[in-house]
């Protein structure tokens, strides 16, 4: 009951709860329009965040993730074009029914789903974190440094791409991580003279840069996406005989979803293919799936809805994001002095039950703001693409300038612009780059510091039960995945060589 | 006799190998430079530098074998092929662009270094317009007084938010020392 009070007090007392009614607004519209993922939205977003008190900031970040969710299912259904990866198995049955002339209907289910996926999901992180906090309080110095490195090999092998590429990902972030003066001996790294370069590169610029950046640079090569014929746009919520029919695919979705949003690396497009898999296989009438199936679109969009809140669970219990939007959550708390993990619990309860509280008015409005927001989004999708993609351009550097009054950010967001673009190009995943610069800090100080209580004695990392059971893990991952990507190789060797004998 | 064409050609990992080896490198020699400081503890300032670099070496090499690895087995398929048909070669990772398609997305960035230099001149209201106006164009929009007017609209939305709304200052440019 204590954490009820906190958080209605919370959400009494400061702006949090607008933060979540206008996080949820703006996810939905950058959600529906197609080439703004979740994350990007999020990075967008994080510039006008610093004037923000803590709680109000990271319920914006939290609601909007939850509305692009939702919010990417609109040109899903409308016009064959997932608005977010995570709506792309909305696209199958949802198009099938505006074709029929059910898209206000297909619209009503998603938009139901998701909020039913979202609270499910929010119960989870609610009950679940906090214990799992408390076990993450045993850890000391070697145990945090070998939890960093846990993360880093878990998002390095279940990300996409290959185990190598993931891993130079990861040490690229790790590198930018150093740039600044050292917080432990007060001396200067990489900063070749730069005044501007003191005190590090934000992690907004760099997150900006890679996801919103380099984003703009691959649109110049993109057409553009369709457009609506503004008919059927009325949304029309399921009715309880309805209703009744898709209860056990949105059961099946927000299980998925909840599974998947706590594994690190798998994130909502992997929870919505799966739930629909299931939901069909579980469903009475699986011959409707790809034909206008009311459940087809129920399982992924409580999934991906459930993956919104769940992905907070490692975040806030370990201090380790699963997913780009996670990451970029995580950014949030690090600029607001928020350290992630189980401390957080001990120190700020106020910030963590102010967050679930704001995260609940979220996804419960996200019910009236859906219908709310549906012309505004719709306008914005039937939008010609470059004039929108300028926008989001100036906006980028409006906002970034708006940090320290300073054009030296700017080139640093076109400079991370372009390693995000090479890292698209050459197939590198961006998950572990966002994560070694966010864990950085958290490997290196605990590193250093817990070879300062054994006087540069090593063994301190397997004599810790804990340290040795977390480095384990991780040698096992990585292990695992180089076993994986060694046996693809030898598939794809397989095939070409079947391919030369004709 | 396809498969007889069929000859070594440098994987395009190779060359990304290269370039992170050149990377370590340099970070290694740049984690040198790194001062000492009575602050340090058993661990100094540069440990972990260098052990970055050292990864990033080990990584591009390994990068560089397995491109060539893949070649090999490749070109060992291609040979058997003899007389036969000519196997496709493994599809890369990532996203094959054209090299035109590569300098029309440079193009985004140089828009950009050009509001960069125009911003302190300029000032916000005018130079965002450009910017709007010319990514605008540079995309696909039809140059014209309908572009322009969304550019105004635009720069005219995000002043009043950033500096009415938000009361964070943007460049003037030289416009007030003009007009006095």
């Amino acid at each position: 009951m204590d954490g009820i009070s906190t958080a209605f007090n919370v959400l009494t007392t400061t702006p949090a709860i607008f933060a979540a009614i206008g996080g949820v607004a703006w996810g939905i519209i950058g959600g529906a329009l197609p080439g703004i993922s979740p994350s990007i939205a999020l990075a967008l977003l994080l510039p006008f965040t610093y004037g923000m008190d803590p709680i109000t900031a990271i319920v914006l970040l939290g609601a909007t993730y939850v509305g692009a969710e939702y919010g990417g299912s609109i040109p899903a259904i409308l016009i064959n074009t997932p608005g977010t990866n995570a709506a792309a198995a909305t696209v199958v049955d949802g198009y099938y029914m505006h074709r029929e002339g059910r898209g206000g209907e297909a619209l009503g289910i998603s938009l139901q789903s998701g909020v039913i996926g979202g609270l499910i999901g929010l119960i989870f992180l609610i009950v679940f974190t906090e214990p799992l906090s408390r076990v993450a309080l045993a850890f000391n110095f070697p145990a945090y440094f070998a939890l960093g490195i846990l993360g880093l090999s878990v998002i390095v092998s279940l990300s996409n791409g290959s185990l190598i590429k993931g891993m130079m990902a990861a040490t690229l972030g790790l590198m930018i991580a150093t740039i600044g003066t050292d917080p432990l001996s007060g001396v200067t790294r990489f900063t070749f003279g730069e005044p501007e370069l003191l005190t590090g590169i934000e992690y907004v610029i760099v997150m900006v840069g890679v996801f919103a950046m380099s984003e703009l640079m691959m649109t110049a090569n993109t057409p553009d996406w369709g457009k609506t014929d503004g008919k059927q746009t009325r949304i029309k919520l399921p009715s309880f005989k309805t209703w009744r029919k898709l209860w056990k695919a949105q059961g099946i979705g927000s299980g998925v979803g909840i599974f998947e949003g706590v594994m690190p690396g798998a994130g909502g497009s992997i929870a919505a293919f799966m739930s629909y898999n299931e939901a069909k296989r579980w469903s009475s009438e699986p011959e409707k799936f790809g034909k206008g199936s009311e459940e087809g679109i129920a399982a992924p969009e409580a999934a991906n809805n459930a993956v919104a809140c769940t992905a907070l669970v490692p975040v806030l219990s370990f201090g380790i994001p699963g997913s780009n939007s996670a990451a970029i959550l995580m950014g949030g708390m690090l600029i607001h002095g928020l350290t992630p993990g189980p401390m957080l619990f001990q120190k700020e309860p106020e910030f963590v039950y102010g967050l679930f509280g704001g995260l609940a008015v979220a996804n419960i409005s996200q019910l009236f703001l859906g219908i709310l927001m549906m012309t505004p989004a719709l306008w914005l999708v039937n939008r010609p693409k470059p004039y929108l993609m300028a926008a989001i351009f100036a906006l980028v550097f409006s906002g970034i300038y708006s940090i320290h009054n300073s054009t030296y950010d700017l080139y640093l967001v076109l400079l991370f612009g372009v390693v995000g673009y090479l890292l698209r190009v050459f197939g590198f995943p961006f998950l572990p780059l966002v994560l070694g610069l966010v864990l950085g800090y958290l490997v290196e100080a605990n590193y250093r510091r817990s070879l300062e209580l054994t006087a540069g004695d090593h063994r301190i990392f397997w004599e810790t039960p804990i340290s040795l059971g977390l480095l384990s893990a991780a040698v096992l991952f990585l292990v695992g995945s180089a076993v994986r990507d060694i046996l693809v190789a030898r598939k794809a060797a397989k095939k070409v060589a079947e391919g030369a004998q004709g | 006799m396809q498969s007889s064409a069929i000859r070594f050609r440098i994987p395009r990992d190779v060359w990304i190998g290269l370039a992170a080896l050149a990377l370590g490198v340099w970070y290694w020699r740049a984690a040198g430079d790194i001062p000492i400081s009575p602050l340090d503890g058993v661990v100094n300032a540069a440990a972990l530098p260098r052990m970055l670099a050292v990864a990033m070496i080990l990584f591009s090499v390994l990068l560089i074998l397995r491109a060539l690895l893949i070649e090999a087995m490749f070109l060992r398929a291609a040979r058997r092929a003899a007389a036969t048909v000519a196997p496709e070669r493994p599809e890369e990772e990532g996203i094959r662009f054209t090299r035109q398609e590569h300098l029309k997305a440079a193009g985004v960035v140089v828009i950009g270094i050009v509001y960069l230099l125009i911003l302190p001149w300029l000032g916000y209201v005018l130079s965002a317009t450009l910017l709007v106006a010319g990514t605008a164009v540079y995309i696909g929009a039809r140059a014209g007084l309908y572009t322009l007017g969304v550019a105004v609209v635009v720069a005219l939305v995000y002043y009043l938010l950033f500096v009415k709304l938000l009361a964070i200052p943007l460049p003037a440019g030289l416009w007030p020392s003009l007009l006095g």
